[in-house]
């Protein structure tokens, strides 16, 4: 029986590439590890609690490019589809739900027309808008916002962004530590107890995980309600049952 | 024919699936006789309550779902849709609903460490037995929202309650036809898809 904990999420996240799964250290230096369907449904089938589909080069193009993988996938996928990357309008959220995604996914586009959130949000509820922040680390206790993948820094408090994306009815936050990113030396737990005192929306974590200790570490901050994990599931370092049966 | 309500809001091609994958086909329509004639009608939801009704007026629903729903035939609101078949909201200032429910939806308020929205994996609890009340014990189902439905007379509804903060908000309903579902059944896995399968069988009473 698929095992689901109250209070905490263990989400599958998916970058994509030309229509294949890659995996990146620090967002870069991309491996490919598989064909998004396929992986989508395995993990899936391992009880992950939601489906995370990133388009990693949609900034450099422009656009999104992922709804016809969207609608493939998700036709068997029975737990909630989050998407993003590059999208920048309130028709690119029509067009993600439409393709079966449920909720959205916007880092570059929230930070370049931050009334944005607030114009889906309006329409499509705060719940379905989730604000992804890629984080690195610029001194102590504080980070820098970066955009376009983790290519581009913008000089912006990565805690004042939060606070500011909170007030503008941002649903949940996902956030990767750009440093701990593919590592797999664990989150940066300190960067999510500093965002956890400007907001009281759900944050996810992205970025780093290991481990099992890894994930109970983060769980048992009490900061973040869920971890976004990649590189061991691609790598098959671990299992998403696993995992929940020691949580 | 299964209906699902189009008034613009929703994931639509996320609930198509799930219908799909349990072997029968939904029509998107927003057609006053092809509701009228649909033997099960869904209402589906994701979005804001103002916008909801909004488009639902503009689109002269109201009387169609309330039509509908007068024929005794099975309906079924999820999420938002379960929302908007009640009373009224204060998401975004007083908003008055379809009235098919008596439930008022009110804001969530958060304690202990809870977050809002309420997004994730929660049980759902029935005041009293109930057929589905035994589909649902022991398993948690996906939430996301920041509203939740408060009844103060539950008498006659079947009613599965999720406790949030100091509150326990009303998650699952089922009153005569009309069924409410504050998760999300076609996105709560294996066990959301029973439910939904189900709903799905029921007949006009």
């Amino acid at each position: 029986m698929v095992k689901r904990i109250k209070n905490f999420r263990v989400i599958s996240r998916l970058d994509i590439k030309n229509n294949t799964v890659i995996k990146g250290i620090h967002l870069e230096g991309l491996r490919k590890v598989g064909v998004p369907a396929a992986l989508a449904k395995k993990y899936y089938d391992d009880s992950a609690d939601e489906i995370l589909f990133m388009d990693a080069v949609a900034s450099l193009y422009g656009r999104n490019h992922l709804f016809d993988i969207l609608t493939e996938t998700s036709k068997n996928i029975f737990i909630p589809v989050t998407v993003g990357g590059g999208l920048k309008t309130i028709d690119d959220v029509r067009c993600s739900l439409d393709s079966g995604a449920d909720k959205v996914s916007v880092n570059t586009g929230f930070v370049k027309n931050p009334l944005l959130i607030n114009e889906i949000a309006s329409k499509y509820g705060s719940q379905c808008c989730v604000c992804s922040i890629e984080a690195k680390k610029i001194a102590n206790k504080k980070w820098e916002v970066y955009i376009d993948n983790g290519r581009e820094p913008t000089g912006m408090d990565v805690c004042e962004w939060v606070e500011k994306a909170s007030s503008l009815g941002i649903g949940e936050l996902i956030v990767t530590s750009i440093d701990q990113e593919g590592t797999k030396k664990g989150f940066d737990i300190y960067l999510y107890e500093e965002i956890r005192k400007q907001t009281n929306v759900p944050v996810i974590a992205s970025g780093g995980a290991g481990n099992i200790q890894h994930i109970k570490d983060v769980k048992n901050a009490g900061v973040v309600d869920g971890v976004a994990l990649a590189s061991v599931l691609h790598y098959n370092l671990l299992r998403i049952v696993d995992i929940k049966a020691e949580l | 024919m299964i209906a699902i309500i189009d008034y613009g809001l929703g994931n639509i091609q996320s609930l198509k699936n799930a219908i799909n994958s349990l072997g029968y086909n939904a029509v998107l329509t927003c057609d006053r006789n092809e509701i009228l004639n649909s033997s099960k009608v869904i209402l589906p939801g994701v979005g804001a309550f103002q916008e909801g009704m909004r488009n639902i007026r503009d689109k002269g629903l109201v009387q169609t779902i309330k039509d509908y729903s007068d024929l005794g035939k099975p309906i079924l609101g999820i999420c938002l849709g379960y929302q908007l078949m009640n009373l009224s909201s204060d998401e975004f200032g007083h908003e008055e609903g379809l009235g098919l429910l008596p439930g008022i939806c009110k804001k969530l308020e958060p304690a202990r460490g809870e977050r809002l929205p309420h997004i994730g994996w929660a049980p759902v609890e029935f005041v009293r037995k109930s057929d589905w009340g035994e589909l649902v014990s022991g398993h948690l189902f996906y939430f996301v929202h920041s509203y939740g439905v408060l009844f103060d007379d539950n008498e006659c509804i079947d009613l599965g309650v999720t406790k949030f903060g100091d509150r326990e908000f009303a998650s699952f309903v089922k009153k005569n036809n009309i069924y409410g579902m504050q998760f999300h059944p076609e996105k709560s896995g294996e066990v959301g898809l029973a439910l939904l399968d189900n709903f799905l069988k029921q007949e006009k009473k």
